[in-house]
């Protein structure tokens, strides 16, 4: 090799040169460095034999306040039984609502397929983002497994914990509810189980925490007549339509704050905490259409044109409708 | 030294969840300290190049959701898109390098086999690593459909677990201050003063 050569390509030259690309890539719009995705790979590869036996070991579940007198398994068992049950009335509900719209258009002479299929997938969880200004998650299911980017993802069967953004063969990557960069999630406060009250939608998110704002109007007790407020402790639940039918009814968390929006003074701001801390979530349930089952009429629209179901959503946000009057 | 990194890196990866303090996920680094360990006792351009090299796995292990995330991934909308996951080389790499030389900078004036220049070193070059990446990441989110990010929480993040690194950096400065000589460094001062 000629001098020249030599000096050009030393070690303190290279370095130089790969900082100066470093900046570039950092500079560079997010579409001229998705490249970079084929290394990230082989890095996990070479950390996941050591940083998943760790994150397993001292990975817990939950941390939701336990009530006295009652141990932590009996509470989480009883608490996770009560949830699950109400997720699938919730879920039921929405069924039979479906079944009752499949039926008026059988009546209309139009041919139906069968019902939506929902598989459900237990992986356990890799780890998180090394990084963690990033709320990402990293599962064990990929492609090989029948994972497809926008599944939904649940801990405990009924927390919602986010929507799968990337596979590849053995690694889903998960971004959660919580991450900066995820979409406004719109969802339904529920005022009693089984009483969906006002809709809302994200506005914010702080740390942990969720904002969101409340629909105007106000709810009738059928019972007392009296009107029911939004205040902590009641459960946030979702109904989004720019999600997949699949997370309808999945819980976003617990209130933990309901204050008079400063900007809109007859809409509230309410303080959703998920009741799952999910940088330490042992594993989780990958919840998606089973492939094998073809969708019913009226569904398929439902995934082909979803940013039309979320205007519509955030139409009934923006003028209130289904929030005032009496709880149904 | 690859054993340590990898060690290192791997406690990064699957403990700091778990160790984070409150909602802005305040958790000690454990690569950094060995980065200071080796910038303390080692020649310039290698302790610059395994910074480099730490700081690049943490990038390409650190995914970032995109801003299209629920909606539909890059391409539009429907299942079996490609997702939004996004891999950025370069911001850790280079606050590594910076912290690394940093510490390059001032280890003249300290003591190198003193876990408490370890300790102070770890938390100074936390904060340097954690000023060039917050920079960088800025200027990346700057970018449409990049994904979001906040300088001002990442900042709050990294002054914190800056100091937390101390914990973590006393940790490492007991296992490697006493086998300091099993590294084999070449020293520095040593060559620059004609011989041992």
């Amino acid at each position: 090799m000629s001098r020249p050569t030599r000096q050009i390509l030393n070690p303190r030259s290279a370095l130089a040169v790969l900082g100066v690309l470093c900046v570039l890539f950092s500079i560079a719009p997010p579409r001229w460095t998705r490249w970079q995705r084929a290394f990230a790979q082989p890095a996990r590869t070479i950390l996941l034999p050591i940083s998943h036996p760790l994150y397993q070991l001292v990975g817990g579940s939950t941390t939701e306040a336990l009530p006295r007198g009652l141990n932590a398994a009996d509470f989480r068992a009883i608490r996770q039984h009560h949830d699950e049950l109400l997720t699938k009335t919730q879920q039921l509900e929405r069924e039979a609502k479906g079944l009752r719209e499949v039926i008026s258009q059988l009546q209309r002479g139009i041919d139906i397929n069968p019902g939506l299929v929902v598989k459900q997938i237990t992986a356990p969880v890799l780890g998180v983002s090394t990084d963690l200004s990033a709320r990402v998650l990293q599962v064990r299911a990929g492609r090989r497994t029948g994972v497809l980017p926008r599944a939904v993802v649940a801990a405990a069967g009924v927390h919602l914990v986010g929507v799968v953004v990337a596979v590849d063969d053995r690694i889903a990557t998960v971004q959660t509810i919580t991450d900066r960069s995820a979409p406004k999630l719109i969802g339904v406060v529920m005022l009693r189980e089984g009483v969906p009250g006002p809709l809302c939608q994200l506005q914010e998110r702080k740390g942990r925490d969720l904002i969101f704002t409340v629909g105007e109007g106000e709810f009738i007790d059928p019972e007392t007549s009296a009107p029911i407020p939004v205040e902590a402790g009641m459960l946030v639940r979702v109904r989004d339509d720019a999600m997949p039918l699949y997370a309808e009814g999945l819980i976003v968390g617990r209130v933990t704050s309901a204050d008079v929006n400063p900007e809109v003074r007859q809409r509230r701001v309410i303080t959703v905490r998920p009741e799952i801390e999910f940088g330490t979530l042992r594993q989780v349930q990958i919840r998606m259409l089973d492939d094998a089952s073809p969708l019913p009429l009226g569904m398929e629209s439902a995934h082909e044109d979803e940013s039309a179901r979320a205007l519509a959503t955030a139409s009934r946000m923006s003028h209130g409708a289904g929030m005032r009057g009496a709880v149904p | 030294m690859l054993f340590l990194a990898w060690i290192t890196l791997g406690l990064d990866a699957g403990l700091r969840s778990a160790l984070s303090i409150g909602d802005a996920r305040i958790a000690p680094l454990f690569s950094l300290p060995l980065v200071v360990f080796i910038g303390l006792s080692a020649p310039a351009l290698p302790t610059l190049w395994s910074s480099f090299f730490i700081g690049a796995l943490i990038d390409l292990t650190s995914p970032r959701a995109g801003l299209l995330g629920f909606a539909g991934g890059e391409g539009g909308g429907g299942l079996g898109m490609s997702g939004t996951e996004q891999i950025l080389l370069g911001p850790h790499a280079l606050g590594y390098v910076a912290a690394a030389y940093f510490v390059l900078t001032l280890r003249g004036v300290m003591m190198r086999k003193s876990i408490v220049a370890l300790v102070i070193m770890s938390v100074l070059g936390a904060m340097v690593e954690s000023i060039v990446s917050t920079a960088l990441l800025t200027v990346k989110s700057l970018h449409a459909g990049s994904f979001e990010f906040s300088a001002g929480a990442s900042l709050v993040q990294g002054a914190g677990s800056a100091v937390y690194t101390a914990f973590s950096a006393a940790v490492l400065g007991v296992v490697l201050i006493p086998g300091h000589a099993w590294f084999r460094f070449s020293d520095p001062l040593a060559r620059r003063y004609g011989g041992r």
